[in-house]
């Protein structure tokens, strides 16, 4: 056969296979709900739990995750409609809401605490860093000026008779602080599992566990876009219906929530169980502790000038709802 | 013709000649002066509208990083001057790394076999993918693995083009040098390195571009001074008028640096310019 009639039949052979799997082909369906979340953040144990036990199916709820590397980013992914809710920080969900106008609301808590201040292994063992009071002149990494972690970074050496002039703050992502500690730079404050992990490792220790410095402060929450509020507030209802169902299946189901969870993060189980139990999963906003962390952020000058809430208890009003957790709160 | 006929003559002559560099003169300021800054100003507008600001929103926090700094009181000035200094350090390592290893590679085919699959292997590795690692190599050293992630986007460009313009050193050249007994290392200094000038100054300047390119991706690693931590920590709090004019004043700066690196390349390599068409 001619080399010209090879070609010519394999362009038939192309063409007609085109059509036939173009004419067989259906598109997927578009999803109900768009829910971001971040990678490998063990605080957001619950949306994976109810993948995992197929609540969203059971519902016939047809979900599309979407990954973000950070709260900032999961903000900004509400911003240019990709999402429709989210699980994120409670703090950059507020401040990025004010700062940029983003209509979000949060419906429900995540997590709380989950945090801890670490110090190099090195360090503590050399009995050179075993109190806060021992970071005077040293530097500390932190995630950011804006997160939850560096007011639980202050208010931890307020509590020690220092200030946040008495050590140098370093911005770091939480995934390099464990490698980036020295003799100078001793401590980083981070969120599970980075903190269980570095322990693990035998790169650090904990100073003190975020409970310890702010009992049941705020972490992580739901949000929602107030337009996919308004326009579907039976499927939202939905989603904190299954998202109440899996923290409460995680509190009840201990050994199998974190058989998830070790698989999810790809790690070892034994950092996996301590960053667990460092953790608590509750469905319930403190409100309280959202309030003290937006005085923070207007007392550190964190919010645009212009855009700061004129009455904070006013702004905390119409940024949380939990009017979708009637049924479930006492 | 009279005198006078003569100097009107002139006169007018010299008049169009005025005229004409006037026009010219006005025409080169329009084109490569005014025109650029009126685009550069609306696509900004653009990428302003479309990111939920204004150009008002940039220039206030602008004046505002100027004066007051960010939420940590850090000046404007301590940024750019900590993000130079990466930079520089970076750079100068990449070029006296990479000038000697390209006219090795170029010059000795030995060093060519051995080492150029070596560099065509490494090079295609993107400068952001070296992070985690030189946080590990550079483990007690921040400064380190930030002027690294610079020096990896620096080097490579150098060290191609000085390569390219070594083998482009004519060989007649080369063997004139030797008939007249020039040893090997007058070759190099008198003959094939003034030769490969002009891709040595290319690849410097695109080094230094691509190094200054790398330093948002190096600042991110940590820290708490710099342009490019700037441009992270005001994305984190939302700030997008500080965002854009942290990239602006990055761009405005690696733009004066290219501009200063050409001159110094015209006033250099007077005598290549002397020869060119």
């Amino acid at each position: 056969m001619e080399r010209r009639e090879v070609i010519g039949f394999s362009v038939i052979l192309i063409v007609v296979a085109s059509i036939g799997i173009i004419a067989v082909w259906s598109p997927a369906p578009p999803p109900d709900v768009r829910i971001g979340y971040l990678s490998k953040d063990l605080h957001q144990l619950a949306l994976r739990v109810a993948l995992v036990n197929g609540l969203f199916d059971r519902e016939g709820i047809n979900v599309k995750l979407v990954e973000f590397g950070n709260g900032a980013l999961e903000m900004d992914g509400f911003l240019a409609g990709q999402i429709d809710m989210g699980y994120l920080g409670a703090a950059p969900a507020m401040v990025k809401s004010i700062n940029q106008d983003i209509d979000v609301t949060v419906l429900a808590a995540v997590n709380l605490e989950g945090s801890a201040l670490m110090v190099s292994k090195t360090e503590y063992d050399a009995g050179h860093v075993t109190t806060i009071a021992d970071l005077v002149a040293k530097g500390v990494y932190q995630p950011g000026p804006s997160t939850v972690q560096n007011f639980l970074l202050r208010l931890a050496l307020n509590q020690s008779g220092l200030s946040y002039d008495d050590i140098t703050a370093y911005t770091t992502p939480p995934s390099l602080m464990a490698d980036s500690l020295t003799a100078a730079n001793p401590a980083f404050i981070a969120w599970e599992p980075f903190n269980a992990k570095a322990e693990y490792d035998g790169k650090a220790v904990p100073l003190i566990q975020s409970g310890d410095i702010w009992p049941n402060h705020p972490c992580c929450v739901v949000a929602s876009t107030n337009g996919f509020l308004v326009d579907n507030p039976e499927l939202v209802q939905k989603v904190i219906d299954i998202h109440v169902e899996a923290e409460e299946w995680i509190a009840n189901n201990t050994a199998e929530a974190i058989s998830i969870a070790t698989e999810w993060l790809e790690m070892d189980e034994t950092p996996v169980e301590t960053a667990f139990n460092n953790i608590i999963f509750s469905y319930q906003v403190n409100r309280t502790g959202l309030e003290m962390y937006l005085n923070f952020l207007i007392h550190e000058e964190q919010l645009e000038a212009d855009k700061v809430p004129a009455d904070t208890s006013a702004f905390l009003d119409a940024f949380i709802d939990t009017s979708f957790l009637e049924d479930y709160l006492p | 013709m009279s005198i006078s006929d003569s100097e009107s003559v002139t006169a007018s002559t010299y008049a169009k000649d005025d005229h004409f560099i006037r026009d010219y003169i006005s025409h080169r300021f329009i084109l490569k002066i005014i025109l650029p800054i009126i685009l550069l100003i609306a696509l900004w507008l653009i990428i302003a509208f479309f990111t939920g600001t204004t150009l008002i929103d940039v220039y206030e926090s602008f004046i505002r990083l100027l004066f007051e700094g960010d939420s940590e009181g850090t000046l404007l000035s301590e940024h750019v001057f900590a993000s130079l200094t990466r930079v520089t350090v970076g750079f100068v390592i990449a070029a006296a790394t990479a000038i000697p290893l390209g006219i090795m590679i170029g010059r000795y085919r030995l060093a060519d076999s051995v080492l150029g699959p070596v560099v065509e292997a490494m090079r295609p590795i993107p400068p952001i993918a070296w992070i985690p690692l030189a946080i590990l190599l550079f483990r007690s050293n921040m400064l380190g693995a930030q002027v690294f992630i610079i020096w990896i986007g620096a080097f490579f460009p150098i060290l191609i083009n000085t390569n390219t313009g070594v083998k482009r050193t004519q060989p007649v050249h080369i063997d004139a040098a030797k008939t007249m007994g020039a040893s090997e290392k007058e070759i190099l200094t008198k003959i094939v390195v003034p030769s490969a000038g002009p891709e040595i100054f290319a690849g410097l300047r695109i080094g230094f571009g691509i190094g200054w390119m790398c330093l948002v991706a190096a600042e991110m690693i940590g820290g708490r001074v710099g342009l490019g931590y700037l441009i992270w920590i005001m994305q984190q709090v939302g700030r997008t008028g500080a965002v854009i004019s942290s990239m602006l004043l990055i761009g405005l700066i690696g733009f004066l640096i290219t501009y200063f690196f050409i001159k110094i390349e015209r006033s250099l390599l007077k005598w290549r310019q002397a020869v060119s068409v």
